[in-house]
C-alpha cells in the first residue's frame, strides 16, 4: 500500500454528458510523488467518476435541492465533496481524509470546502455569460484557470 | 419400508453453512459454523419408535415438517430414553479467580445447540382404560427417572406426553373419573400435572401437536431464562472480585445474551453482546489472534440481531467503530497479512449480512449498500495478498495443513508431522497463506459488489470495479477475460471523454492484447494509443509506435519496453503464431486512430455527362511517420471501385504526421445511376506488406447520415494545418440528368371556362447542337390537390381527357421550333399550376434528357343560372320557391347569367321534365340560340307549364336537366354542353274550393269606367251558395251591386260585374273582394294571391300609345 497522498487535491467539473470540462490538481511544494504523475491523474479521475454515482443519487433523492454535498463518497484516502450548480453542473473536489481518527469531515473544513465551491461557481458563472463560451464544452480559458487556482490558493490551502 | 432420508431426520445436526464460496477456501478468520445460525430452542422427544410405529412416526412428522415463519422457532431431535446427555460440570467457587484458558470455549455453542435440551419429552401411549395401566405407568416412571438420571446436575425440564386414541374430555373444574389415575401417574413419576400433557391421535392430530408445541414453548422460555440467571449469577461473582476476570466476564455476557436469544429476547442478547464486546476491548491483547475472532463472533451477532432488529443505522455505526477500534491492532509484522485478512473477513461478513437483510425486505441506498463493504473486502484482499507475497518464499520439508482452532475460538492449533524438526511458524503460516487463491477471492468479491451497485444503479462505479477485475484477470493470466473487460470500460469512457483513464485503460488494453496475442485488438489499440489526443506521454507513446512499425515491417516484435518482465513470454507467443494472423481487417469505427480519414464529394450533385469528383484526406497524429499502401474508396455502386483505388506505387501514401494528404478522384457516372444517389459506404486503408503482415483498417458506417463525421470521431475535430478550411463533408451524391437545351414555351393567355374544351398553345425550340428524337410531350397536374379536376388530352384524334396525356412529336432538327397544343377541361372552378415536361434523347453522344415548364392557369365557371316560376294567374311575384298549385297555368323563367370576363354564345337550352306530370301548355321556340353574352350579361328563356292534377297537393315532382349549349366567342372547338340541375317542384298543398280571377285592361284611364269582370269557379263537388261583398273607398266611384248572392253548382262558374269610375290619378286601390260562403269554405287566401290589389290610373290627357307610358306599365307588371 502506498502511503497515503495528503495534501493532494484534484478538483474537476464535469459537464451534462458526464464528460470532465476542466480539470485542476493541485499539489503541494514540498510533496514528492510516490506514484507517476499519470497514474496519479488517472486514480482522481477513476475516483471522480465513480462518485457521479453518489452525487446523482443525492440529486434524486429528498436532498436534490440542495447544491452543495460535503464527503458524499470516499476512495482509501480521498473523500470527494461535491457542489451541483442549478444548471447541473457538477463540480467534484477530491481531498485527503484529514486525520486517520476522524473519519467525519469537521465543521470548519465543510465550510472551507462550501466557500471554495462557491468562489469557483462565481467564476463559473462569469464564464458561462461569456458569448464565445458553449455550454458543455471543455474550458480551455486561461483567465478562469488562473482564477480557480487563486481560490485554491485561498480556500484549500490550509486544508 | 421407510426411505433412508426419513430414517436419519430425527437425528437433528448442524446446518454445514460457511460463507466461503464452495471453490474459494480460506483458513483464517472463518466465522464458525455454529455461530451463523440463529439459536433456536432445543427440545428432545424420547419414546418415539419412528421406525416401527405409525402412529409415532406421524407425531414426529407434525413436529418436524413444516417449520415455516408461522411455527415458533425450536429445533426438535429424537433420542432413545437411554440417551447420555453431555456431563454438567460442577461450578467450583475457586474458578472465578483462575485465569481460564481462553475467552469463549469453542465446543459451548455447540452444547447448547444441539447436545443438552432445554426440554425432555417421554411419550407414551396410555389409554386411560388400558386394562395394563398399572404395568405401563411404572414403566413410565421408570423411564422418567433414566432420564432424570442422565439430566443430573442440569435443570433440563422433563414433561410426559400421553399418546390417546381414545382420551376423556371433561370440563375444567370437574372432578375427572380418572383424576385419581393422573395423580397416581404424577406421583409415580415424580411430576407436576403441568409436566403432563395428553395428545389426542386423531385426525386434528396437527392442530394438537401446535398446541402442545405453545404448552412446551413456555417451558422452554423457562429453562433459558433460568440459564441465563445462572450465568448471571457467576458474572456477577466475577464482577464482585477485586481483579476482575475480564475473559471470563466477556464469556458470561456473551452466554447470557446467547441464552436470551434461545428466547428470542433480542434486545437484552444485543445489550449483553455490547457488554461483551466491551469488556472484550479491555483485555489488552495487542493483534491478538483470539481477541479478534472473539470480536468478530460478538461483532456478527449484534450486526445480526441489529438489522433482525430493523435498526440498520446502528448495524453500520457499530461495525464502523468495530474497524476503528481494532485497526491499530496489526499484530507482529511477519502475520501483517492476518490483520488484512482480519479487514477483508469484517467487510465481508458484514456484506453478507447487510445483503441478507436486503433480501427480508431492507432497502439500500447508494452510498451505503453490500457493494461498499465487499470493494473494502476485495481491497483488504489486495493488501493482504501484497502483504503476503512480499516475504521471501520458504519451502518447509511438508505441505502444511492449516492450523485449526483447539479449545477456545482463535487458539490455533498447528499440525506439524512428528518427525519434522523445529518449524518457525511465521513460515508455517506464511506457507499456508500462499495456497489461499487471493486473486479468484478477489474476482468473486468484485463481481459480487458490481452486483450491488448495479442493483443500486451505481453503474459507473461498477465500471470501475469492472476495470480492477480486469487487473487482476491479467494478474493471473487470464488476459481474455480481461481484454473483454477492458473492452467494455473503454467503451463507455470513451464516450464520456474521460481522457486521462482512457488513456491508462488503453495501455493496459495493448498489454493483455499482446500477450494473449490478439492482434487485430493491439494494432488497433496501438493506432488508439499513438494518436495526438492521447493522454500517453510522448515516450510511451514513440515506443509503441515503434512495437508497430516492427509488426508492419513483417518482423517479430519485442516488447521490451511495454511488458517489461513478461515481454519474453509475449515475444515467445507472437513467434508461435501462424502467418494468418497477422493479416487482419480491423475495424476502426468508434476508435479514435491516429489516422484520421476524411472523405467527401466535391459537390452535393452531379450531371450525367460531368466527371464526379470526391477528395479524400488523410492526416496522421502520431509521432513517427507509417507508411500506408492502399486507399480504397468503396462506393454504394461497386461499378466505380476500380476508379477510386490509391496504392502505393502511384501516390505518396506515406503519412507524415501533422501533414494532410489529399487524394483526388473523378470518375464519369454511369447511367443506370441516373436519377440515384451514390455514397461512400467504406474507406479502407491498408498498411504492411502484403506478403508477411497486412492490416486493413476500414472505417464502415461513414457515409450514413445518422454518424456524420463529428460524431463518428466524439468531438475530436479533424485537424488540418494551415488556414485551409475543411468544406462540409458530402459523404452522398446526386446524379442528376444532363440539363436540357430545349426551350418550352407555353402560357395561358386567358381564363379557362369550366366545361369548355381548351386548347393551350405550346412552342418547343430546339437549341441543342443536333437533331433531338423520341420527343415527348407530357402534360400533368403539378398541384396535388388538382389532380383530377384537370384532364388533358392531346390535340389531333378523338381525344380522351386523362390526368397526364403524353403526346409524341416529331424530331426538331437543331435550331428549329416545332407548335404543340394540349386541349386542358376544367370541372369547377379552379387555379392551379400544370407542368409541361419535354423528354428527348440526343443519339451523339446518347443521353436522355428533360425539360420542364410549369404554368399557372385559372378557370371560372361563366355560367350561372337561376330558376323562377309563377303562376299565370296570380298577382304574386315570380320566386324560386318553386311550390305551385296543381292544374293551373304556370311560367317557368330560367335566366342565364354571364359570369366570367369572357364572352360567350348560347346554343340551344333545353329543360328536361317528367311527362307524367308536368305538361307543357304552349310551345314557345327558344329564343337563346345565337345569343351572346358579356359579362355580366343574362338572359332569359320561358317556359308554360302546367302541373298535372292527378299530382298529390305537397308532393314533390323531380325537374331537370337544363342541358345548355355554349361556347367561348370565337372558338373553334367544338361547343360545350353544360348540364345544369333543376330544383323540384312542389305542388301547394291548400287547395281553395272557389277560385276567382280578375283580368284588368292594359290601360285604365282617370275618370273613364273601368269594368271589373270577377270570373268564379267553384271547383268543388257540391253546390255552394256564396254571397259576395264589395267594399267602396273614396278613389273611385263604384257602379252596381256591392253585394251579390250567388248559387253555383259544382264545377261550374260565374261572372260577377262591376264598374268603377277612377278619380284620382296614379295607383289606386281596387274593390276589397269578399266571398262569405259558409264556415267551412275559406277562400280569402285564393282571393289575397290572385286578385289585384292596385290599378295604375293615368291621367286623361295623355294619349295611348306613349311609349313612356308602355314602359311604365310594363314595370309595373313584372
Amino acid at each position: 500500500m502506498n502511503s497515503p497522498q495528503f495534501g493532494r487535491l484534484y478538483f474537476v467539473i464535469i459537464g451534462h454528458r458526464d464528460q470532465p470540462l476542466f480539470e485542476f490538481e493541485a499539489l503541494k511544494q514540498e510533496e514528492n510523488l510516490s506514484i507517476p504523475r499519470e497514474d496519479y491523474r488517472h486514480l482522481c479521475q477513476f475516483v471522480a467518476h465513480a462518485a457521479l454515482d453518489a452525487v446523482e443519487a443525492n440529486l434524486t433523492g429528498p436532498t436534490g435541492t440542495q447544491m452543495f454535498f460535503k464527503n458524499i463518497d470516499r476512495f482509501n484516502e480521498w473523500s470527494v465533496s461535491a457542489f451541483v450548480t442549478t444548471s447541473q453542473i457538477k463540480f467534484l473536489l477530491l481531498h485527503p481524509v484529514r486525520d486517520e481518527s476522524q473519519s467525519a469531515l469537521r465543521k470548519e473544513e465543510a465550510d472551507i470546502i462550501r466557500n471554495f465551491f462557491f468562489a469557483v461557481y462565481e467564476h463559473f458563472i462569469k464564464l458561462m455569460l461569456n458569448p464565445f463560451y458553449e455550454l458543455d464544452s471543455e474550458i480551455t480559458s486561461r483567465g478562469f484557470r488562473e482564477k480557480v487556482h487563486q481560490s485554491v490558493k485561498k480556500h484549500l490551502l490550509n486544508l | 419400508m421407510q426411505s433412508t432420508t426419513t430414517r436419519q431426520a430425527p437425528t437433528a445436526s448442524l446446518p454445514q453453512r460457511s460463507m466461503n464460496p464452495p471453490d474459494l477456501p480460506d483458513p483464517l478468520f472463518n466465522l464458525p459454523p455454529e455461530v451463523i445460525p440463529d439459536p433456536q430452542p432445543f427440545i428432545a422427544l424420547c419414546g418415539l419408535d419412528f421406525v416401527h410405529n405409525a402412529t409415532h412416526r406421524t407425531i414426529w412428522e407434525c413436529f418436524a415438517s413444516n417449520r415455516g415463519a408461522d411455527r415458533l422457532p425450536i429445533l426438535y431431535q429424537i433420542v432413545p430414553a437411554d440417551h447420555e446427555y453431555p456431563v454438567s460440570k460442577i461450578k467450583k467457587s475457586y474458578e472465578y479467580g483462575t485465569v481460564p484458558g481462553g475467552i469463549l470455549k469453542k465446543n459451548w455453542i455447540r452444547k447448547h445447540m444441539l447436545e443438552v435440551p432445554a426440554l425432555v419429552v417421554l411419550f407414551a401411549d396410555l389409554e386411560w382404560d388400558d386394562p395394563a395401566f398399572a404395568e405401563k405407568k411404572i414403566a413410565c416412571s421408570s423411564k422418567i427417572a433414566t432420564v432424570r438420571a442422565s439430566l443430573a446436575g442440569r435443570s433440563t425440564r422433563i414433561a410426559l406426553v400421553l399418546v390417546q386414541s381414545r382420551p376423556h374430555t371433561f370440563a375444567p373444574g370437574e372432578p375427572s373419573p380418572d383424576s385419581e389415575k393422573v395423580n397416581g401417574l404424577c406421583n409415580s413419576c415424580e411430576l407436576t400435572l403441568k409436566q403432563v400433557f395428553f395428545l389426542p391421535n386423531n385426525d386434528q392430530l396437527m392442530g394438537y401437536v401446535i398446541r402442545l408445541e405453545t404448552a412446551l414453548s413456555e417451558m422452554v422460555q423457562q429453562y433459558y431464562l433460568n440459564e441465563s440467571k445462572r450465568v448471571r449469577g457467576h458474572r456477577d461473582a466475577v464482577m464482585r472480585m477485586a481483579s476482575q476476570n475480564l475473559s471470563l466476564l466477556v464469556r458470561h455476557q456473551f452466554k447470557i445474551g446467547y441464552f436470551n436469544e434461545f428466547r428470542q429476547d433480542k434486545q437484552t442478547s444485543l445489550k449483553h453482546y455490547q457488554q461483551a464486546y466491551l469488556n472484550l476491548q479491555q483485555i489488552r491483547q495487542d493483534g491478538g489472534f483470539e481477541v479478534k475472532t472473539v470480536a468478530m463472533i460478538i461483532m456478527y451477532r449484534i450486526c445480526r440481531l441489529s438489522f433482525r432488529l430493523a435498526c440498520p443505522v446502528d448495524a453500520i455505526s457499530n461495525f464502523r467503530k468495530h474497524l476503528e477500534v481494532f485497526r491499530v491492532y496489526k499484530g507482529p509484522l511477519d502475520l501483517a497479512y492476518q490483520h488484512e485478512a482480519w479487514l477483508f473477513r469484517q467487510n465481508y461478513i458484514f456484506g453478507v449480512i447487510f445483503d441478507e437483510a436486503i433480501q427480508s425486505g431492507l432497502s439500500a441506498i447508494p452510498s451505503e449498500n453490500p457493494g461498499v463493504y465487499f470493494t473494502k473486502a476485495a481491497d483488504h484482499m489486495k493488501l493482504r495478498q501484497k502483504n503476503c507475497l512480499q516475504f521471501p518464499p520458504q519451502q518447509l520439508s511438508f505441505v502444511p495443513t492449516p492450523p485449526v482452532d483447539g479449545e477456545f475460538y482463535g487458539q490455533l492449533i498447528l499440525s506439524v508431522p512428528s518427525n519434522s524438526t523445529e518449524v518457525p511458524i511465521a513460515v508455517y503460516l506464511q506457507n499456508c497463506e500462499r495456497a489461499v487463491n487471493h486473486t479468484g477471492w478477489m474476482i468473486y468479491l468484485l463481481n459480487t459488489a458490481i452486483a450491488h451497485f448495479r442493483k443500486h444503479r451505481c453503474n459507473r462505479t461498477a465500471l470501475m470495479l469492472f476495470n480492477r477485475i480486469g487487473d487482476e484477470y491479467s494478474v493471473i493470466g487470464a488476459y481474455d477475460k480481461a481484454q473483454a473487460l477492458f473492452s467494455q470500460g473503454l467503451a463507455e469512457y470513451r464516450k464520456s471523454k474521460w481522457s486521462v483513464i482512457f488513456s491508462q485503460l488503453l495501455l493496459r488494453q495493448i498489454r493483455v492484447s499482446a500477450l494473449i496475442p490478439n492482434v487485430a485488438e493491439f494494432i488497433r489499440s496501438t493506432l488508439e494509443a499513438i494518436c495526438g489526443e492521447s493522454y500517453l506521454q510522448q515516450n510511451d507513446r514513440l515506443q509503441l509506435q515503434e512495437t508497430l512499425m516492427q509488426i508492419l515491417s513483417g518482423d517479430r516484435p519485442d516488447f521490451r519496453n511495454l511488458l517489461r518482465p513478461q515481454s519474453q513470454m509475449a515475444y515467445q507467443k507472437w513467434g508461435s503464431l501462424p502467418p494468418e494472423a497477422l493479416l487482419c481487417v480491423l475495424d476502426m469505427d468508434n476508435v479514435f486512430s491516429c489516422v484520421e480519414c476524411h472523405c467527401s464529394f466535391d459537390r452535393p450533385s452531379f450531371a450525367a455527362h460531368e466527371m464526379i469528383t470526391m477528395t479524400a484526406r488523410l492526416a496522421l497524429t502520431s509521432p513517427l511517420p507509417i507508411p500506408f499502401s492502399e486507399l480504397q474508396v468503396v462506393l454504394s455502386n461497386p461499378a466505380y471501385n476500380s476508379s477510386c483505388v490509391v496504392s502505393g506505387d502511384t501516390a505518396h501514401l506515406n503519412l507524415v504526421p501533422d501533414r494532410v494528404e489529399e487524394f483526388k478522384f473523378q470518375f464519369q457516372p454511369l447511367n443506370e445511376d441516373v436519377g440515384r444517389r451514390i455514397s461512400i459506404s467504406k474507406i479502407i486503408l491498408k498498411m504492411g506488406t502484403a506478403d508477411k503482415s497486412s492490416f486493413i483498417l476500414v472505417w464502415s458506417h461513414f457515409g450514413t447520415t445518422e454518424r456524420p463525421r463529428q460524431t463518428h470521431c466524439a468531438g475530436f475535430p479533424f485537424q488540418l494545418t494551415g488556414n485551409e478550411s475543411v468544406p462540409e463533408l458530402q459523404t452522398s451524391v446526386d446524379i442528376i440528368k444532363r440539363p436540357p437545351k430545349v426551350q418550352v414555351t407555353a402560357a395561358a393567355q386567358e381564363l379557362l371556362l369550366v366545361g369548355e374544351t381548351f386548347r393551350l398553345p405550346i412552342v418547343v425550340h430546339n437549341h441543342e447542337a443536333a437533331l433531338i428524337s423520341n420527343v415527348q410531350l407530357h402534360v400533368a397536374c403539378d398541384d396535388h390537390g388538382a389532380v383530377g379536376k384537370v384532364t388533358f388530352a392531346s390535340t389531333g384524334s378523338a381525344a380522351t381527357f386523362i390526368n397526364d396525356s403524353t403526346s409524341p412529336l416529331s424530331d426538331i432538327p437543331p435550331g428549329e421550333s416545332v407548335d404543340a397544343a394540349v386541349l386542358i377541361r376544367c370541372i369547377m372552378g379552379l387555379k392551379t399550376r400544370i407542368r409541361i415536361t419535354l423528354t428527348y434523347d440526343l443519339t451523339e453522344p446518347s443521353f436522355q434528357c428533360a425539360a420542364e415548364t410549369t404554368i399557372l392557369i385559372q378557370s371560372v365557371n361563366p355560367l350561372q343560372i337561376k330558376f323562377m316560376s309563377r303562376e299565370l294567374h296570380s298577382e304574386e311575384y315570380s320566386s324560386e320557391k318553386h311550390v305551385l298549385p296543381a292544374g293551373e297555368d304556370l311560367i317557368y323563367f330560367t335566366v342565364i347569367r354571364n359570369a366570367s370576363p369572357v364572352a360567350i354564345v348560347l346554343g340551344a337550352a333545353e329543360l328536361k321534365f317528367p311527362e307524367e306530370s308536368v305538361e307543357r301548355v304552349t310551345v314557345t321556340p327558344s329564343y337563346l340560340t345565337g345569343v351572346q353574352l358579356i359579362e355580366d350579361e343574362e338572359a332569359q328563356d320561358v317556359w308554360f307549364l302546367r302541373i298535372r292534377a292527378k299530382c298529390p297537393p305537397g308532393s314533390l315532382i323531380p325537374m331537370g336537366p337544363f342541358v345548355l349549349t355554349w361556347n367561348r366567342r370565337g372558338s373553334d372547338q367544338p361547343s360545350a354542353m353544360t348540364f345544369i340541375p333543376v330544383p323540384d317542384l312542389q305542388v301547394k298543398s291548400a287547395h281553395s274550393p272557389v277560385k276567382v280571377y280578375l283580368t284588368l285592361p292594359t290601360q285604365v284611364t282617370q275618370f273613364e269606367p273601368l269594368n271589373l269582370a270577377y270570373g268564379i269557379v267553384n271547383s268543388s263537388e257540391q253546390l255552394l251558395d256564396l254571397h259576395i261583398l264589395l267594399s267602396t273607398n273614396d278613389e273611385y266611384v263604384l257602379h252596381g251591386e256591392k253585394e251579390t248572392h250567388v248559387r253555383l253548382g259544382p264545377h261550374m262558374d260565374t261572372v260577377v260585374h262591376c264598374s268603377i269610375v277612377p278619380i284620382n290619378v296614379g295607383y289606386m286601390r281596387l274593390p276589397e273582394f269578399e266571398i262569405q260562403c259558409g264556415p267551412d269554405v275559406d277562400c280569402r287566401e285564393w282571393i289575397d294571391a290572385h286578385l289585384p290589389k292596385t290599378v295604375f290610373v293615368m291621367p286623361k290627357n295623355i294619349s295611348s300609345g306613349d311609349a313612356s307610358v308602355d314602359r311604365l306599365m310594363t314595370t309595373n307588371v313584372v
